[in-house]
């Protein structure tokens, strides 16, 4: 034997492809009925350790006629035991046959072998009779599913002529994929395939569709697994599938798996299970049978002539994993970017904005060592990356205002910017998300429950946010891409089964169970195991607790990959939220050694964020080489992406002129503390003279209005529930809450006569009150306009009117209401519900035929106070109430609120506005949690906003003001700067200034200028 | 396609619907096989908020005297097809028309609100099921792209009345959304804002772009990226619409003869019609119209002017009655800016069409999201009704001067053998441009969405 080997070494030529040792599976052949087989799959092991798959050339000699070999398949043919020889490359190893109950009957089962050769020649797949249609009259469940449809199909369906039990041959089911008949799919069965022997016996034996209760089909097994790495000269391996039943059975289905592969110009799979490599790169091949799956690695290697490592050196773990990848695959990574590139792309991925035109001249001007790393640290601490790495984690939890009324939105949108802002480790953020309780205005993170309207919603929410994975059609069937059950479906979905959210408010009910909805079954909480739960434990916290502890297969990983995408365009598992094993990551080792290092930090995000951003792999230049043009997931160069939304749309605004830099905020807002500061102590200072003479006036006023204070929104299935806590409708007491802590009466001095009143949400039902006070008995008339709204009218707890009896408010009429008065403070209530659209209100009083009394020039809510009649001692009020009112102080307020909210900016609010211009960009609307929604891709209507669209003029407005006092060439430095980061080339100022000069308007020329900047691709792109 | 392979990334998925660019699509192939279409574009006439069958295209003399329409019913040039006498115009040509009295919505109470009612219409699904379907024009934009690179593939004249928040694009990638015109294109200087020069002059505008080609060097050594590419596509692609002819000429209104938009009817649905045309002629794949006579001095009292007849349904004027009521602001169906206008448009624009040759390849859909009660209510009008109404098709090989289906003696309920849906609608609408409804959209999780699932192309159309 030692000889063979050693001859063999001597003829094989290159001797590195040549085995020292062969390896056969399965280690033992066992058939186990008529129809079993065994595909065999010789493996060698070469002499510098790596392995080769030699199954095609290998020879199978069995030892008596008990099996036969064709092909590296195995075939019963009668009972007995023996040996195989297995020969190749002078090497040979004996594998043990046994066969038994060759003679016994095995007839073809239909759920588990027809309907798999079925799936197995596409038949029942969505182009053909899959589809909801079927094709040609003859209509199968979508792989599969669903065998009693179609067994109707099969066997009764078609006149009886698909299946033709006298002559089996004849039978449609045959005939027409056989292209014996005209048939429009084409040719999709050969007589060599295992699915026409399958459909054939089953025919033959009487089309049998007894078989519901045989053992099912409880998993596959696939040899070589997980991964593996395919190598020329042979890049080629043969896999072998087996299906185990429930009887602990097992049979080889690798001729009626099916195979498909996730990247089909790298790797893919025959019919028969042999995958080829094609060219160098990864992918996965996924193997299914019935509705198991199992996903193999590939990754194929090759090399390429002249490849030489160039060895680059490494800042940390992220290089030395990249360029293990690189390494492997022969793919050269870009040179470093320059400086001005490095500085854009880090500030854009870090704070969504760009570096202003005198950052950029002094970072190009640094000369000292370590500038990239003191940039990353400094943006890191910044406020600008709390906010706009808030806003991307808002984004996916569909934190917006229609969802989250009352202020909710904002709150659980700066929860998200201080988790940032105070570096909160990432367990503990996910934790306090998922086991939040309480009401929304008080516990931001329970507004992530209150976010999410229903309870799959809310499953398939947590599995793809914190799980990466897209469980929605586990919902109905199991998922036909990944493991996931419907039943694990349901177990998610009994972690949050207690959860109820009402009126803002969300707590853990002490029962609620959820039911597998085939089977009713009461489900185990995931992840934990059947049997009795532990006594009085938080289904949440047990989930959140198995979600953050170190090991998870999920948590870290979802995490670190979110963060890598945002940094480099694309994850290492793409899309970000779509774990699965047939869709592999690119770099396994850089996720895992990502996620492993993240878990080790404390899920310190702002450790994981500088580590990658220190990295040469971050830093690389955009431009390819000759050996990485074609890489688009080894993350061998910078990936020039189009800037999202809210980048570009405050990039336009600090090109054009239109947006200060966020540095001169401070001191801006500090400015205008001390003027505000100021305005108070004012009118604190005079107020006991103003208060006599306020009240003197108001005490000779006829008649006189208080406040609007307002409540709701409440949703019509909502009504009732509230009515029984607190019923408006019967009496109303401004001091009464719904629930404490919960909808209160907002007082809106603001709100003037005959104005248009911004209810909230205007799909819901709103109550509006407010004090009439009349001196003398007299009448006073509303005139409500209430267009497409149902109102009603109380005047001191007695309904006056009822559009749904009474007139309703016309398209041009409002309703007129009138309200007589006797003597003293009278309470008018209003409830407007069901609008059908955008609800409108307006409201004037007036006295019957007369005008109202005006010129005391009091708000409202200040000449309610003064009467004292709302609430008696109340002078801290009225202080306050007068201070509000003050014109000087709203508007120091109002220029304070947007600085501070930095109203202005897109990329520097966590509930940006959604204006034209940013959905037309692909500003996610919130509705989902996939990242998906928001879109970075190009579109025409961009570039119809971009070249004509009014926001961009309104940016590029201020460009005259913001350079024009600049001499024409250091304007040209300065535009440059501003929007590239780097200085124009002779041949680029010589065009601007050619430009400026020959335009007759400097002002126009240079808005034309700016125009031009920022429709060029090294604007619109991050490179 | 394989059985699995469809696309996993939400760029995939972007470039198999745009063929790898996210400008308008240029027309694909992905028709089914071995077909020429019938139909290369499509024009729907939505009469939004449930125009009265029994008034207009299904009469029905031998109704109880109180519920009887007052219109009488009157011969057309097709023997045994009749109108009321308000479609006196489109009566002379029911030559060149299919009129299908047996369209109904099959579960009830889904469609029977004018939000999703028109989303009903809109996107040929019943709304509210578990992904939200895009509009049949998203589809066809999606599916078959267009031949007119200079024109959005999916026009809606104006598409800005009430219903403008039931157009959807669902789960297909933004290019395919729809595009309003917006505004009144029968008023003088109207122009579509966003295809028109902004504020720049063309002169300014010429200088500008060639100021942006001479700085824009891209990025070197990185001219392959993807977005790169697409950004250096669109923009050409929108610098031609902004500055071609041919797209100023397609919304050129006042460039028609004076004659033919008199025939058309001065008034907006008139000219929201003929702009119908234009658009088809300009080589737009999907066109709706969704118009309905602004309020104005001339008719008092009128304010949302659609069909929602709920009151005083045969008014001669307003339709306000004493106290308010859920049908007031519209005129009676009998009136000018009502019937009045529809009729003499609708005739127009069919004898127009037919005249250029654009029906012969171009589907016409007159369509409604209801019917009307039969029984006259106690304000005098008539309410939702979903049991049955009626739709009118022509052009594109539908057969001309044919009835299908038959409702009860006072056009309750629908008494022939078949019925149809907003489905099957939408399914006709597909099957006529080829498109192969057993191939699935996929949604950005990869779920396989077949267009019109759960409807069958009408027969009597084909």
């Amino acid at each position: 034997m030692a000889m063979l080997v050693l001859l063999a070494f001597a003829f094989a030529p290159p001797a590195a492809e040549s085995p020292v040792r062969i390896e056969v599976r399965p280690p033992e052949v066992k058939l186990a009925s008529r129809r079993a087989v065994a595909q065999l799959v010789v493996m060698g092991h070469l002499a510098d350790g790596r392995i080769a798959d030699l199954t095609a050339e290998a020879a199978f000699a069995p030892g008596s006629d008990l099996v036969e070999v064709i092909d590296g398949v195995a075939r019963a043919r009668r009972d007995g035991r023996t040996e195989l020889t297995v020969s190749v490359k002078g090497l040979s190893a004996r594998v043990p046959v046994h066969v038994e109950g060759a003679g016994k009957p095995d007839p073809v089962r239909f759920r588990t072998e027809v309907l798999a050769a079925l799936t197995k020649q596409g038949c029942n797949g969505g182009s053909c009779h899959g589809s909801p249609q079927g094709k040609g009259g003859f209509s199968l469940s979508l792989f599969g599913y669903d065998a009693a449809l179609d067994e109707e199909s099969l066997v009764r369906g078609g006149l009886g002529r698909r299946v033709d039990l006298v002559r089996p041959g004849e039978s449609l089911l045959l005939k027409k994929p056989l292209m014996r008949l005209g048939h429009v799919g084409g040719k999709r069965l050969a007589p060599a395939d295992a699915a026409h022997e399958v459909l054939l016996g089953w025919i033959a034996e009487g089309a049998k569709t007894n078989d519901a209760s045989a053992p099912e089909c409880s998993g596959i097994s696939v040899f070589p697994g997980p991964s593996r790495v395919l190598a020329a000269p042979r890049p080629t391996q043969q896999l072998a599938v087996t299906a185990v039943f429930a009887d602990g059975s097992a049979r080889d289905v690798t001729a009626l798996a099916t195979y498909e592969t996730s990247h089909k110009d790298v790797v893919s799979a025959d019919a028969r299970g042999r995958v080829t490599g094609h060219r160098r790169g990864q992918g996965a091949i996924s193997v299914r049978y019935l509705n198991h799956l199992k996903s193999v690695h590939f990754t194929v290697v090759e090399e390429t002539p002249g490849f030489q490592w160039p060895d680059p050196p490494s800042a940390n773990m992220v290089d030395d994993l990249v360029h293990g990848k690189l390494r492997q695959l022969q793919v050269t990574p870009s040179d470093t970017c320059d400086d001005g590139t490095f500085l854009r792309r880090v500030h854009l991925d870090l704070t969504g904005l760009l570096p202003t035109a005198d950052g950029a001249r002094a970072f190009l001007a640094d000369n000292k060592p370590g500038k990239r790393a003191r940039v990353v640290d400094s943006l890191l601490a910044s406020e600008e990356f709390a906010r706009y790495w808030g806003l991307r984690s808002a984004d996916l939890m569909r934190v917006n205002a229609k969802g989250l009324p009352g202020g909710r939105a904002e709150r659980f949108a700066s929860f998200l910017v201080d988790a940032y802002r105070k570096n909160m480790p990432f367990d503990k953020l996910a934790t306090s998300i998922l086991t939040a309780s309480g009401h929304g205005s008080e516990v931001p993170a329970a507004n992530y429950f209150l976010a999410i309207p229903g309870s799959a919603d809310l499953t398939e929410t947590t599995a793809q946010l914190f799980m990466g994975s897209r469980i929605n059609c586990a919902k109905c069937h199991n998922h036909p891409f990944e493991n996931w059950t419907q039943d694990d479906y349901f177990r998610i979905s009994a972690v949050f089964a207690r959860v109820r959210g009402e009126s803002g408010e969300v707590i853990e009910a002490a029962s609620g169970e959820a039911r597998h909805p085939a089977t009713g079954k009461v489900m185990v909480p995931y992840p934990g195991t059947a049997g009795p739960q532990a006594g009085g434990d938080d289904r949440r916290a047990a989930f959140a607790r198995w979600l953050t502890t170190p090991g998870n297969p999920f948590f870290a990983r979802v995490e670190v990959n979110r963060v890598w995408a945002a940094l480099f365009g694309r994850g290492i598992v793409d899309p970000v939220d779509d774990f699965r094993s047939s869709n592999p990551p690119s770099n396994p080792e850089l996720l895992d050694g990502l996620a492993a290092a993240f878990e080790k930090s404390g899920y310190d995000r702002k450790w994981l964020i500088r580590l990658v951003c220190d990295s040469h792999a971050y830093q690389r230049a955009s431009a390819s080489n000759a050996r990485n043009a074609d890489d688009d997931s080894l993350f061998s160069r910078a990936r020039a992406r189009r800037l999202s939304a809210e980048q570009l749309q405050d990039a336009i605004g600090m090109v054009g002129g239109a947006l200060a830099p966020v540095s001169g905020l401070a001191p801006e807002a500090e400015k205008l503390e001390a003027e505000l500061a100021k305005a108070v102590e004012a009118i604190k200072a005079g107020m006991p003279r103003w208060e006599a003479e306020a009240r003197k006036k108001v005490a000779a006023l006829p008649w006189w209005a208080g406040a609007w204070r307002v409540c709701g929104p409440f949703s019509a299935g909502k009504e009732k529930a509230h009515s029984k806590v607190f019923d408006p409708e019967k009496g109303v007491d401004l001091a009464a809450v719904y629930k404490p802590g919960s909808i209160r009466w907002e007082n809106r001095a603001d709100w003037a006569d005959g104005q248009a009143l911004d209810l909230r949400n205007p799909a819901g039902s709103h109550y509006l009150t407010r004090v009439v006070f009349s001196q003398s008995p007299s009448t006073a008339e509303a005139m409500i306009d209430a267009k497409k709204c149902d109102l009603k009218v109380w005047l001191d707890g007695a309904l006056v009117h009822d559009s749904a009896t009474g007139p309703k408010a016309g398209n041009s009429k409002p309703v007129k209401v009138a309200l007589p008065m006797s003597a003293g403070a009278h309470r008018i209530l209003l409830k407007v519900s069901k609008p059908a659209g955008p609800a409108q209100l307006k409201v004037s009083l007036t006295p019957a035929g007369g005008k109202p009394p005006g010129g005391v020039g009091f708000s409202p809510e200040i000449v309610e106070l003064l009467s004292g009649v709302a609430q008696p001692g109340q002078s801290d009020d009225l202080v306050r109430a007068r201070v509000d009112s003050e014109p000087k102080v709203r508007s120091l307020r109002d220029r304070l609120r947007k600085l501070t909210e930095r109203a202005d900016y897109a990329t520097q609010r966590a509930l940006p506005e959604q204006s034209e211009f940013l959905k037309a960009f692909g500003q996610p609307p919130r509705q989902s949690p996939c990242a998906c929604e928001r879109v970075d891709e190009p579109t025409v209507d961009q570039a119809l906003q971009l070249l004509n669209g009014p926001a961009v003029a309104r940016r590029i407005g201020g460009a005259a003001a913001r350079y024009g006092a600049l001499s024409d060439a250091a304007l040209a430095d300065e535009v440059y700067l501003a929007a590239f980061c780097r200085y124009p080339k002779p041949e680029e100022k010589r065009k601007v200034l050619d430009y400026l000069s020959r335009q007759p308007d400097r002002s126009e020329a240079i808005r034309d200028l700016a125009w031009a900047l920022v429709n060029t691709r090294e604007f619109l792109l991050q490179h | 396609m394989t059985a699995f392979g469809f696309p996993r990334t939400r760029r995939n998925f972007l470039a198999m619907g745009a063929l790898g660019l996210s400008s308008w699509p240029l027309a694909a192939p992905a028709l089914a096989a071995g077909k020429k279409p019938a139909a290369k574009s499509v024009l729907v006439l939505f009469e939004q908020g449930g125009v009265s069958h029994l008034d207009t295209f299904d009469p029905k003399p031998d109704a109880p005297a109180e519920h009887r329409s007052p219109f009488k019913p009157i011969p057309t040039r097709v023997p045994g097809i009749r109108f009321t006498e308000l479609l006196g115009k489109t009566a002379g040509h029911v030559g060149k028309l299919t009129i299908v009295r047996c369209m109904t919505q099959p579960k009830q109470g889904i469609g029977n609100s004018h939000p999703k009612g028109s989303q009903y219409i809109f996107s040929g699904e019943a709304p509210g099921g578990p992904e939200e379907m895009p509009d049949i024009g998203s589809v066809v934009s999606h599916r078959i792209g267009t031949h007119a690179r200079h024109l959005p593939p999916y026009v809606m004249v104006p598409g800005t009345s009430e219903q403008e928040y039931n157009t959807k694009i669902g789960f297909l990638p933004t290019q395919h959304r729809v595009f309003k015109t917006g505004g009144r294109p029968h008023e003088p200087g109207w122009i579509v804002p966003n295809l028109s020069l902004a504020g720049v002059a063309p002169q300014r505008f010429k200088d500008r772009a060639d100021l942006l080609s001479s700085l824009d060097v891209g990025i070197p050594g990185a001219e392959d990226a993807r977005d790169a590419k697409t950004l250096a596509s669109t923009r050409d692609q929108a610098e031609d619409m902004l500055t071609n002819l041919a797209t100023r000429r397609a919304f050129d209104l006042p460039s028609e003869p004076a004659k033919l938009r008199e025939r058309y009817g001065l008034g907006h649905r008139g000219q929201c019609y003929l702009l119908g045309r234009k658009l088809i002629e300009s080589g737009v794949r999907f066109v709706t119209i969704d118009c309905r006579e602004p309020a104005s001095p001339m008719f008092p009292g009128g304010g949302n002017m659609n069909w929602d007849h709920h009151d005083h349904i045969y008014s001669e004027k307003d339709t306000n009655i004493k106290g308010g009521g859920p049908g007031s602001g519209r005129w009676g169906i009998q009136t000018w800016p009502m019937m009045g206008s529809t009729d003499q448009a609708f005739a127009a624009l069919l004898d127009d069409m037919d005249g250029r040759g654009l029906l012969a390849e171009t589907l016409v859909c007159f369509v409604t999201e209801f019917g009307r009660t039969p029984r006259i209510n106690d304000r005098k009008g008539r309410d939702h009704w979903t049991h049955a109404f009626s739709f009118a098709f022509a052009g594109a090989g539908v057969p001309g001067g044919q009835l299908v289906g038959e409702t009860d003696r006072e056009g309750g309920y629908i008494v022939s053998s078949r019925a149809y849906t907003i489905e099957d609608y939408a399914a006709s609408i597909y099957e006529k441009l080829g498109i192969d409804r057993g191939e699935p959209m996929r949604t950005p999780g990869g779920r396989p969405i077949y267009p019109a699932k759960d409807g069958h192309p009408i027969p009597e159309l084909f």
